[in-house]
């Protein structure tokens, strides 16, 4: 292990973990534009960004969730099994040498060399040891502060895109300590699936909740049938169904990053799961 | 402060609290790693305090914060409790491989 390295982890991480907390103890807010707009003219929530983006302009965001599932679809076309076979991608791997009669087979040299390299080098030389020891920590901070920003999202700088943008950076945090197969932050393709059908139908629901009330798909609902659908204390404006879309955005948003970043750090899952099929294709012809 | 703690309790403050606990939950049953609970609760007070009051301003700390935190470490429990085969230890995994480096370094 490389011993110049580690000191440079561990000297970057002093040094950037002692500007944040400098920078945060001499944080001063000034109150902005929001405040005159504020007091000079009607508003549902104080944060105006999002009203703009759950409110007035919602089908766009609807739209741009559409745009992520979309990049999601295609890096799995690019970089997964979605669209190539399995005969191209173990040719593209270079694992495998087709022979005459057109299957493929392994080359029992690199299979040989690849077994070795494993049995002797057992653990991953890319990922210093203070970087494993800081990424789960650290990654799980960074998770609360995304889930806290979605939630905020109607009142403080920040909202559904920009906490699963930050849930999705800490899985990948954990990814860089660790590597995608011996990851303990496990975001399989199931959950993320399952996370990001969460999301999508959480808001399309909720927009025809707004079509069902008032004839107007993805309109802001205050109160239904009297009771308020988002308890929040007096002063904060009527926040509607605008945090429960920013919760849906989030993880919608978190979802789709994180199956990107699956997608992109893969190779070796798919390079194992190429051995994995050609070892039973063996075992069963014998 | 029994005032604070009171208005705490309220729902339209205690909602959004809620719901970070339940997203909390959601992402803490894929991690699989024994979690120090007194360890994360500790620095998520100093965090929630650093932060301030966010989103509502009850308390000198964002509650939604420790609310998250707590969420993500019930998940973990719950996991830990159903997977424990499964589970890695970040001390075990540190001890292992330091010990490793130093066996390929005698060899």
């Amino acid at each position: 292990m490389d011993k110049t390295r580690e000191i440079g982890v561990i000297l970057s991480f002093m040094f950037f973990g002692v500007a944040i907390l400098y920078s945060l103890y001499n944080v001063s807010v000034i109150e902005g534009v929001n405040s005159i707009y504020i007091s000079s003219s009607n508003y549902i929530i104080p944060n105006l960004v999002t009203a703009v983006l759950f409110d007035w302009r919602s089908f766009d965001t609807l739209g741009e969730c559409l745009i992520l599932v979309t990049s999601v679809i295609v890096v799995g076309m690019v970089f997964g099994r979605g669209l190539f076979s399995m005969e191209f991608l173990k040719e593209n791997y270079g694992l495998y040498v087709p022979k005459e009669n057109g299957e493929y087979r392994l080359d029992e040299k690199t299979y040989k060399k690849e077994k070795e390299f494993e049995e002797v080098h057992s653990i991953d030389y890319g990922f210093t040891i203070s970087t494993r020891f800081i990424a789960i920590p650290a990654s799980i901070i960074f998770m609360i502060l995304g889930i806290l920003v979605i939630l905020g999202g109607h009142i403080t700088p920040g909202g559904g895109f920009q906490g699963g943008a930050l849930i999705a950076g800490a899985y990948i945090l954990a990814i860089i300590g660790y590597g995608t197969n011996k990851c303990p932050i496990d975001f399989n393709h199931h959950y993320l699936e399952k996370l990001e059908t969460l999301g999508a139908l959480t808001f399309m629901i909720l927009g025809l909740v707004g079509m069902i009330v008032s004839g107007v798909y993805l309109v802001n609902i205050n109160s239904l049938f009297g009771i308020p659908v988002f308890p929040s204390p007096e002063g904060l404006g009527l926040a509607g169904i605008i945090p429960y879309l920013n919760t849906a955005v989030g993880l919608k948003v978190l979802a789709g990053l994180s199956t990107i970043t699956f997608l992109l750090t893969g190779d070796k899952v798919i390079k194992e799961n190429i051995k994995e099929y050609n070892e039973n294709n063996e075992d069963n012809e014998k | 402060m029994l005032d604070v703690v009171s208005s705490l309790l309220l729902p339209y403050n205690l909602f959004l609290s809620l719901i970070g606990l339940f997203i909390g939950i959601v992402i803490g049953i894929k991690i699989y790693m024994k979690l120090n609970y007194i360890f994360y609760i500790f620095v998520g007070v100093i965090v929630a305090y650093l932060i301030g009051p966010l989103p509502y301003y009850n308390l000198p700390l964002s509650y939604s914060f420790l609310f998250s935190l707590i969420g993500l470490l019930i998940g973990n429990m719950v996991n830990s409790i159903v997977n424990k085969n499964k589970m890695v230890s970040l001390t075990k995994d540190f001890k292992n491989i330091t010990k490793e480096i130093r066996d390929e370094e005698k060899n």
